[in-house]
């Protein structure tokens, strides 16, 4: 699996008014595991630290402005339709998807004001024989 | 310094066995914070695969997993892992009834019921998976300090390290 390019987020005095960023990656054919052997049916997501970054949904639309953010492409929502009360931090998206996709919500009052992070934070990024770490600084680190 | 202690170095070890054990690479993570009421467990997947000299997975290889510090961290399978009940509502089910699977775990997990884990066996692919819990709200219970938790993990006559660090620390 190759690694995906590492984020950094933007700085909080950027993010007045805004609740979430949601990330939107594609794993593409070569960033996932296409050694030889048996089919790798599974992409397993988790978030080190599922009180900011969360897993959501494949399906999940966010309303608001369309951004590019350090290549990868990005939706700022105030809106998000997600339960605030369920964070996930643990998501198996299938490889029998054509399109293959992880979503991240990266909860601002969590990242700017409650818990300010001293590290990038952590994504592991799981196939049935491997997993690699991919991060997302936060943008006044 | 010696070939096998050089090779000790990588998180993908080749030692003189000829036998490659993958493990995860060492992972910082923020800082916790005893005084948050939110604090929350950390709990990770640990994945080993064993693999010969060629990457050819080594099947029903017992491999033993030491955590450390042991009174904080265990290694658990997925089945001990407590997972909040999903949202029965317009938005999540659909989810659910396409066949991909999300959770939020609770931190709880089920010691009493299945035990902590001190080895296991690699499957068809050579690999293990599991998870690493750390007791973090224990941690600050007793007033302790913890920078670093991991497992030391060993195969086939080959050792590695899974290791978590908090706030870059330790």
């Amino acid at each position: 699996m190759e690694p995906l390019p590492d984020v950094t987020l933007p700085a909080c005095g950027d993010l007045d008014g805004v609740d979430a960023i949601v990330l939107d990656v594609p794993l593409t054919t070569s960033g996932v595991d296409n050694r030889s052997g048996p089919p790798r049916r599974v992409i397993e997501v988790f978030s080190a630290v599922p009180r900011v970054v969360q897993v959501l949904p494949v399906a999940f639309e966010a309303d608001g402005e369309a951004r590019d953010l350090s290549g990868i492409p990005a939706v700022l929502s105030p809106d998000a339709p997600i339960p605030s009360d369920y964070r996930t931090e643990f998501a198996q998206v299938f490889e029998r998807r054509e399109e293959r996709r992880v979503k991240l919500r990266v909860d601002v009052q969590a990242l700017c004001v409650d818990a300010v992070p001293d590290v990038p934070l952590p994504v592991w990024l799981s196939t049935e024989v491997e997993t690699i770490v991919w991060t997302l600084s936060p943008g006044d680190l | 310094m010696g070939r096998c202690a050089a090779l000790a170095l990588s998180s993908l070890l080749a030692g003189c066995s000829g036998v490659q054990l993958e493990v995860l690479p060492l992972t910082e993570l923020p800082s916790y914070d005893c005084d948050d009421p939110e604090l929350r467990d950390t709990v990770a997947p640990l994945r080993v695969r064993v693999s010969d000299e060629s990457g050819a997975p080594l099947r029903k290889v017992e491999v033993v997993l030491a955590p450390t510090p042991a009174q904080y961290v265990d290694v658990l399978e997925q089945r001990s892992i407590e997972a909040v009940a999903v949202p029965s509502d317009d938005f999540w089910l659909p989810q659910f009834d396409d066949g991909d699977v999300w959770a939020q775990f609770t931190g709880s997990t089920g010691l009493e019921a299945f035990g902590p884990l001190t080895g296991a066996t690699t499957d068809q692919n050579g690999a293990i998976q599991l998870f690493v819990h750390v007791a973090l709200r224990d941690v600050c219970e007793d007033g302790a300090q913890l920078d670093e938790a991991g497992v030391d993990v060993s195969a086939e006559g080959e050792a590695a390290q899974f290791v978590l660090t908090y706030g870059g620390g330790a």
